[in-house]
């Protein structure tokens, strides 16, 4: 019965998760629409991209949970990559 | 009276697993930065080279990747409880998932090859069709290892014994993953 109600917990947070990466997504594509100062729309979009991978990392390959270590090593890369996409796309 | 919990603190998956997920986001990681380093310095060639490709292509294959990966993570969830038929199928909907995004990018590989665009097109072709075809090749992988572990998850004795597997290959697929996650603003959106 309480592994029953884990499984359940677990799989709308899972949802939940899902559900925020797509709709994130479908933001980054449609501010790539409109006719927004480029550099405004760099910031965002990396901002979006960060907080995805932190979702990804996070929970999907459960970083939350692993060593401090990994979690760190990790969360450095998604964090440096953006950062140094967006000052190369916004020096450009 | 020490009042602190401690949490307990565990890889999901293979260690040696980890080692090589972290050696592919490194060798991924120099492809992102040798790609911004070109952008910033052929800025003009790169944003023309950006106008011929298919963003509506990168914006379902990133769909489909996220909700395969979601899949993916909902099998680990029933693996853990020791449920085969839920894992099996949460696996195979990945794979289906993953099979859009393999048909929507051979599409577009097509579209820009009858459009006269190949890797010695320019710097920008060889570095799109260098770093997604890169990226293509980890798909049709990480799909094996699925298809590996839908397999063996028929068998009922599989899971007992082997969570670890199932972790192993759920966190190679989540990797692929999000190494796209990075890749779609930095060719579709930006």
């Amino acid at each position: 019965m309480q592994d029953d109600i884990n499984v359940k917990k677990q799989l709308i947070t899972m949802t939940y998760i899902w559900m925020a990466l797509i709709v994130m997504s479908i933001l980054a594509f449609g501010l790539s629409l409109l006719n927004i100062d480029k550099s405004y729309l760099i910031v965002a979009v990396m901002l979006l991209t960060i907080m995805k991978a932190k979702l990804i990392i996070g929970v999907f390959m459960e970083l939350n949970i692993a060593p401090k270590l990994w979690r760190r090593g990790f969360n450095s890369y998604i964090i440096v990559i953006p950062v140094v996409t967006a000052l190369a796309y916004g020096f450009a | 009276m020490n009042t602190r919990i401690t949490e307990s603190t565990r890889l999901s998956g293979d260690i040696a697993v980890w080692f090589f997920i972290l050696a592919e986001v490194t060798v991924f990681a120099i492809f992102f930065f040798s790609y911004c380093s070109m952008y910033y310095l052929k800025t003009d060639l790169f944003v023309a080279g950006q106008q011929a490709l298919h963003p509506i292509a990168g914006l379902i294959n990133t769909i489909a990747l996220i909700s395969s990966s979601y899949a993916v993570a909902i099998a680990v969830v029933f693996a853990k409880q020791q449920r085969n038929s839920g894992a099996r199928l949460a696996i195979l909907v990945a794979v289906l998932l993953s099979m859009i995004y393999v048909t929507t990018k051979l599409w577009e590989y097509n579209i820009l090859i009858s459009d006269g665009y190949r890797l010695s097109t320019n710097t920008f072709f060889m570095f799109y069709f260098f770093i997604t075809g890169f990226h293509f090749m980890h798909v049709l992988l990480g799909m094996f290892i699925l298809v590996l572990v839908y397999r063996n998850l028929a068998s009922p004795e599989f899971l007992p014994n082997n969570l670890n597997t199932v972790e192993s290959a759920a966190s190679y697929w989540h990797m692929v993953d999000l190494v796209w996650v990075i890749l779609f603003p930095l060719l579709y959106v930006i």
